[in-house]
Order: C-alpha cells, then structure tokens, then sequence
C-alpha cells in the first residue's frame, strides 16, 4: 500500500473515532442532565423500597439473635450510604411535566427512609427501639410501593 | 492413590475457586429478579467455561504453551497487544473489586475503618502470593472457599419448588410486563454468562497447568478436573439463583452487597450461617484477587517472552514478580478512593464478555490445528461445542455494552 493511501486511512480512522468519542459524550451528557422520566423515577423508588425491605430484614435478624453487632452495623452503615445517595439524586434531578406530585412523594418517602436507617445505628441493643424501628420501615415500604405501582 | 488425590483435591479447587464477588452480586440478583427463569444461562455459562478450560488445558498439557503466547503467535503484535491491554484492564479492575469485597467482609466480621481494611487486604494477599507456592495458592483459597457451600444448603433448606427450578434449566423467556424488562432480562443473561464464563478462570488455569508441570499424559486428568470441578462449581451459581428466587424476590430485595446475600443463610443457620458465609465469600473473593493479578503478570510475561511462573526463584522471574505486586498496589489504589466494588465489578465484568472472542478465537484455532496438537487435537465433538461457543459469546459481545446502557446498568 502505498504512502498517500495509508495517510487516508489514518485520517478516516481519526475522524471515524473522534465522532465516536465526541458522540458518547454528547449522549453521556444528555443523559446526566435530561430530567427523569416516568420509568426512571420508578427504578429510583424500587431501589428505595428494596433497601427499605434489607433494613428490614436485618433488623428481624437483629430481634432473633442472628447477627452480631458488627455485621449489623456495617450493613446499616452500607444501607445509610446508599440511601443518602439515592435521596441526594431526587433532591437535584428534575423530572418530566407531570410526575411533579409523585417526585415530590418519593422525595418525603426517601427522607422518611433515611432517618429511619439513620435510626437503627444505635438501635442494636435496644429491643424497644429496633420494633419501632421495624413497623416504620415496613409502613415506609409499603407507601414506596403503592408510588411505584401508581407509575406503572 | 498419590494420582487420585490430587484429582480430588484439584476438582475441590476448582469448585471452590468458582464464585468471586461479580457472580455472587448477579447470580442473587438475577433469581431475585426473574426467580428461576435464568438458570439455564447458569448451565449454558458453566458448560462454556468447560469447553474453554479444556481446550487451554489441553493445549497447555501438550505444548506448553498459555494463552497469551498462543495471542501472540495467532493474531500478531500489534492485534494482540491490543487484547492484552483490554485484559490487563479487566484483570486490574476485577482485582480492586475482589479487593474491596474483601475489606467489606473483614468489616462485617470484625468491624472497623474501611480503608485500613482495605490495606490489611493487600498486605494479606501479597504475603499470600509471596510465600505460599502456587499448589498451595489454589488449595487453601479453593479449599476454604467450599465454605460458600452453605449458600447451596440454605437454598435447598428454604424449600425449592424443584419443578420450577427444573423448568428453569431450559432455555425461555419469561412473561415480562414491558419491553423495558426484556431488555433487563436480555442485559442479565450477558452478565450472568460473562460473570461464570470470566476470562482470567482460564488465562490462569492454562498458565497453572504449565507451573503444575502438566504433560501430555495428564490430558486425561485436565478433562476430568474440568467436568467435574466447574460442574460442581456451577452449582454454587444456581445455589446463589435458588437463594436470590426463593428469598429475597418474595422479599421484594434486589441483592446489592456481598453482606445481603449472607442474609440467606442468616435467615435459614443463624449466627453460624453468617459466619461460614463470610469466610466462604472472603476466600473465594480472596482467591479471585490473586488469580487475576496473576494472570495479569502471566499474560504480560507470556506475550513479552519475560522468564514466568511461582516455581521459579523471584530473582530469575523478576519483571513476573514485580508485576503481580504492582497490578495488587494499583488495584488497591482504586478501591481506596471509594469507589462501590460492586460497581466496579459490574463494569468489568460487561468488559470482559466484550474482549472474551478476542482470546476465546485464539485458543480454539490452536485447539483445532492438528500440526500444533498432534494426536490431542479437537475431536468433532469439540469443534462443534467450540464453535457454537464462539458465536454465542460473540453476540454476548456485542448486545453487552448497548444493554448495560439502555437497562442503566441492569436496573431497568
């Protein structure tokens, strides 16, 4: 092959990867900033309900004697992280005319969800407080799913 | 005797050294999602695996040849440099996640700061690399990953619908609700097929098989191994589906950390439940981290031509020794800046299945090619079971990266 032809194809590569390139990050950004749709305002509040549902099974676990205190408290510790996280991405993202009600539902469930993580940290040894504490997140998870459902 | 003890020991080895921390997250999550609707992706994922295994093996018994070299001398410099660049990556980034996996479970045992976790990992695993020899490296982590059993038995003690669970075995689809669901399905068969068909299982079998100074009387022996090692390793795979279907669906939990899926047994054998989970999961995690900073200095030296291998004295395989160790400092780097291990390994793992035809083809063509393996070539059996393979992780690779973007990453 000669040398003006391998310069072509060089250049044809070049363009062909810098469109690629340029093209993921277009789409990259557009999807950070684009404001949620219905399906993803739902995936956002099933992970909310399913981490509502680990809490509270660690914490029947916690009433049966089945786990010790480290392993509790680092799951709830891993469960307060993310819920935090996935109540941070509700407070900053926007969502789609119309699911203005419903984001602001999931946005109280998702506060309501991470003080009563919150609240199981220093739950272990208290009896009391951990049955509260698991009647709360069975209510929470319970109103997360009707929300869910209402988006289907 | 002496012979058939160390086939038992390597088929333990091999089951043992089967589940890391990216197919425990999707075999839980895919029965938590779509009950037992994947597991033949399991069976499909796990006979894969032995065809590959197999032929690396093999071809290791009669040539002495590992994969990286067989890159090499198949496709050339420039393609294969390419291939073992994307795999260096893989290996490093399923390293950090292996890593972290570790750290986690040193917290839920013993508790403490994360990141000093992290570090006392490291410095395990590298005085493990350092001073065990490599029969030794495979028996304690493969051996004492059998703990990961009791995921097995709390799976079958939460009662199994054992039709349903039969049914499962054969290929289908199940009845979803929206498109957007059979595309998640779609996204979980890749990773679930990727995560048991990983590719450094093999880079590091093959390159065992040579420190283990197989020949070509031990082809026999490889077949065995491979049958009965990674059949019984898939099981695990559909112990962690079963547990995922039977607990945490009806729980409506989409299994996210090493320390849900240990509710599993938690929830069936208490207290000893949680521990012989945690140590089954840190040492099939901890075995996972030094097979693929392994295969990382292996891949490297076998495509350079460097001196390789644990049987030699560190000073003769030097650029080897030194690599592993930098492939353990550079993973731990990345899992001490925080980032999720879970996530980590989700990403590696859709990369993988993306590079896998780039080393699967290599070895097959080498398999199949009677002047390179004489009378140990592929039978036809095996052509037709390598080819079907091919073209089936070569769709994988393809739907893999347009599906982890359109189902974000599986959650729909």
């Amino acid at each position: 092959m000669g040398r003006p032809a391998n310069k072509r194809r060089l250049l044809i590569q070049a363009a062909a990867s810098t469109v690629i390139i340029f093209g993921l990050i277009a789409w990259l950004v557009r999807a950070e900033t684009k404001p949620l749709d219905q399906n993803e305002l739902k995936i956002e509040i099933e992970s909310l309900r399913s981490y509502a549902n680990e809490a509270g099974l660690l914490t029947e676990q916690v009433l049966s004697a089945k786990v010790t205190r480290a392993f509790f408290q680092t799951q709830t510790y891993l469960l307060q992280d993310k819920t935090e996280s996935s109540r941070t991405s509700l407070e900053t993202d926007k969502v789609q005319p119309g699911l203005e009600g419903k984001h602001w539902q999931s946005r109280q469930l998702a506060t309501q969800l991470k003080s009563a993580v919150d609240g199981l940290t220093v739950a272990f040894a208290n009896r009391e407080e951990m049955n509260r504490a698991s009647t709360d997140l069975k209510r929470i998870s319970s109103d997360l799913k009707q929300l869910e459902d209402s988006l289907k | 005797m002496k012979k058939l003890l160390e086939i038992f020991l390597s088929i333990l080895t091999a089951m043992g050294g089967f589940v890391e921390i990216g197919e425990l997250v999707f075999a839980v999550n895919a029965g938590a999602k779509f009950r037992y609707s994947l597991l033949w992706v399991v069976l499909l994922g796990t006979i894969g695996i032995m065809v590959y295994g197999e032929m690396s093996g093999r071809i290791a018994a009669q040539t002495q040849q590992p994969v990286f070299y067989l890159i090499r001398e198949r496709v050339g410099y420039a393609a294969g440099l390419g291939t073992l660049i994307a795999a260096s990556a893989v290996c490093l980034l399923t390293c950090a996640a292996e890593i972290g996996g570790i750290a986690l479970i040193l917290k839920l045992l013993f508790g403490g700061p994360y990141r000093l976790l992290v570090v006392c990992g490291f410095v395990f695993l590298v005085l493990a690399v350092w001073f065990l020899s490599f029969q030794w490296i495979e028996r304690v982590f493969g051996l004492l990953g059998l703990f990961m059993l009791v995921f097995v038995f709390a799976a079958v003690y939460l009662g199994p619908n054992w039709p349903d669970v039969a049914k499962g075995f054969m290929p289908n689809v199940p009845q979803l609700e929206t498109s957007h669901e059979y595309l998640v399905y779609g996204y979980f068969c890749v990773a679930l097929m990727s995560s048991i068909m990983l590719p450094y299982e093999t880079y590091f079998y093959s390159s065992g098989a040579i420190e283990d100074g197989w020949k070509p009387s031990d082809i026999p022996m490889n077949r065995i191994i491979v049958i009965i090692g990674f059949v019984l390793g898939g099981l695990l795979a559909v112990g962690l589906v079963m547990m995922g279907a039977q607990l945490f669906m009806p729980a409506q939990i989409e299994p996210q950390l090493p320390g849900t899926a240990a509710l599993g047994p938690i929830v069936t054998f208490g207290r000893w439940g949680m521990i012989l989970a945690l140590l089954g999961m840190f040492f099939a995690f901890g075995g996972a981290a030094i097979e693929n900073a392994l295969s990382g200095a292996y891949n490297l030296a076998q495509f350079f031509g460097w001196p390789w291998g644990k049987y030699r004295a560190p000073k003769t395989a030097s650029r080897f020794n030194l690599t592993w160790i930098v492939i353990f400092i550079l993973a731990t780097v990345i899992i001490i800046t925080g980032v999720d291990p879970v996530q980590v390994v989700e990403y590696s793992i859709i990369a993988a299945v993306v590079i896998l035809p780039f080393t699967y083809l290599p070895t097959l063509l080498a398999a199949r090619d009677k002047n390179y393996m004489g009378s140990h070539v592929n039978g036809w059996f095996a052509n037709v079971l390598g080819w079907f393979f091919f073209i089936i992780i070569t769709l994988a690779a393809l739907g893999a990266i347009p599906l982890l973007i359109i189902t974000h990453g599986g959650e729909g």
